[in-house]
């Protein structure tokens, strides 16, 4: 049943403390899953399994007295890469950054994740109302932080 | 659009794990399901990956956005506009004076050694003294600089106070902090490294410092929110109709803008932001508590 959602798992963990620490999120996450099991959600146990790996990934943050901001994913460059898309995730990245972390993480829940509102309430742990509340500050907030940031032509017309 | 449809198309594609595959994931549940008991031990484990074909070469600009810090000094100007402070091999950089002259900060920089070009451009009282964006002009590789963080609550923005450069860096740094508004300014930064955009840094109206610190909105009748508002001279620039109950799976704000006229004193304050003019705020409001 764990088999088909490891890979979703492995990406919320990957998008939220990066590629190195990402597996051991995971692990950690489905080992206590399995503990718990008959917590959860047979029919729709993705929402549940995230919010198990926030709880994982929050307690590595406070283990290692880390801030909650988003990896640049360095770790990953590639040579493929356009430059211009680079830029692109590194100004959202960074606008995804000047949010609340408790804000943050409901734009990806249902953005990265793809989780639809009630779902991301469900994980966060708040009522859909506020959810949507939170959701409402944050793309504006998102808004100002993302015209704030240079247009990729102009910054490789300047730079490179 | 609703908001969640507007966040996707902002950033949907931006998704660093969106090439992640994760092979050999059976291992690692049956390893993870037989032991029934584990004594826990964290133990360290690698899958093997496809590599995303995506990430990150390095920006050389990235924006944070601003933050809050006790309102202008009265009295004296500090003898220092800049706090630069020497710890191991680095220094720490936050604003003492966010209204000093320009000029002053560059001499201080320059005694300091450092290549650092300061703009201190108007921000909400919250958010006043703090760094709203740095950039390094002229590279991809991301400055070795580090962001000092908030040292204490701004509301729903993250503050932070400063930046720690290492010492003898000699690369060029664009720092954006805060300042007091002036009579008549509007609480609006251009653009960093000359975008040409405009973005208005304003902190969360109930933050500390800010126009309606302290003040409770929520769950409050309008009728006793305008009149808190009244007696702060801060006029509501629009009412937004919260959500009905059930709440809808899609709710756009902007698509249900009340006429003030059309609320009654009796209906409920659901939520509040600062408003797109100055000095104004927005208020969700419902006829019933929420």
């Amino acid at each position: 049943m764990f088999e088909e959602h490891y890979e979703a798992v492995l990406r919320y963990a990957w998008r939220r403390v990066g590629a190195t620490d990402a597996s051991d999120v995971a692990a950690e996450t489905f080992r206590i899953a399995w503990e718990k099991r008959s917590r959860c959600p047979v029919d729709k146990p993705l929402p549940w399994l995230y919010a198990t790996a926030r709880n994982v990934t929050q307690n590595l943050r406070r283990r290692e007295r880390r801030r909650e901001a988003l990896p640049l994913h360095e770790d990953a460059a590639s040579e493929t890469d356009h430059a211009g898309a680079v830029v692109n995730r590194e100004a959202a990245i960074a606008a995804l950054n000047t949010l609340k972390p408790a804000d943050r993480e409901l734009v990806l829940l249902v953005s990265w994740e793809g989780l639809d509102l009630r779902q991301a309430a469900a994980v966060v742990g708040i009522t859909r109302a506020a959810a949507g509340m939170r959701l409402h500050r944050a793309r504006d907030h998102l808004r100002r932080a993302l015209a704030g940031t240079p247009e990729p032509a102009a910054y490789e017309e300047r730079f490179s | 659009m609703n908001d969640i449809e507007q966040i996707r198309a902002m950033i949907g594609e931006h998704d660093p794990a969106r090439d992640v595959r994760a092979t050999g994931a059976q291992g690692i549940l049956d390893e993870v399901t037989r032991a029934a008991a584990p004594p826990a031990r964290r133990r360290r484990r690698r899958l093997a990956f496809a590599l995303p074909a995506t990430a990150a070469l390095a920006a050389s600009l990235v924006a944070v956005s601003a933050i809050g810090w006790p309102s202008t000094p009265m009295g004296p100007r500090p003898a220092q506009a800049l706090s630069l402070h020497r710890t191991g091999g680095s220094i720490e950089v936050r604003i003492i004076d966010p209204d000093a002259d320009p000029a002053r900060y560059r001499r201080e920089f320059a005694a300091a050694g450092l290549d650092v070009d300061l703009r201190m451009l108007p921000a909400s009282p919250g958010l006043v003294g703090r760094m709203a964006s740095y950039s390094a002009p002229g590279t991809r590789v991301p400055p070795p600089i580090k962001v000092l963080d908030a040292d204490r609550a701004c509301g729903d923005t993250w503050c932070p106070s400063g930046v720690s450069l290492p010492k003898g860096l000699r690369q060029r740094i664009e720092l954006t902090f805060g300042r007091p508004a002036r009579p008549g300014e509007g609480y609006v930064l251009t653009g960093s490294a000359g975008s040409g955009k405009g973005y208005s840094i304003t902190g969360d109206p109930k933050a500390p410092h800010e126009p309606l610190a302290g003040l409770t909105l929520r769950d409050r009748t309008v009728a006793d929110v305008r009149r808190d508002l009244a007696a702060r001279r801060f006029p509501v620039g629009r009412y937004l109709a919260a959500p009905p109950e059930p709440r809808p799976a899609q709710w756009s704000y902007d698509e249900h803008v009340l006429k003030p006229a059309d609320v009654s004193g009796t209906w409920y304050v659901t939520d509040a932001w600062l408003g797109r003019t100055k000095g104004t705020v927005e208020l969700a409001v419902a006829p019933t508590k929420r």
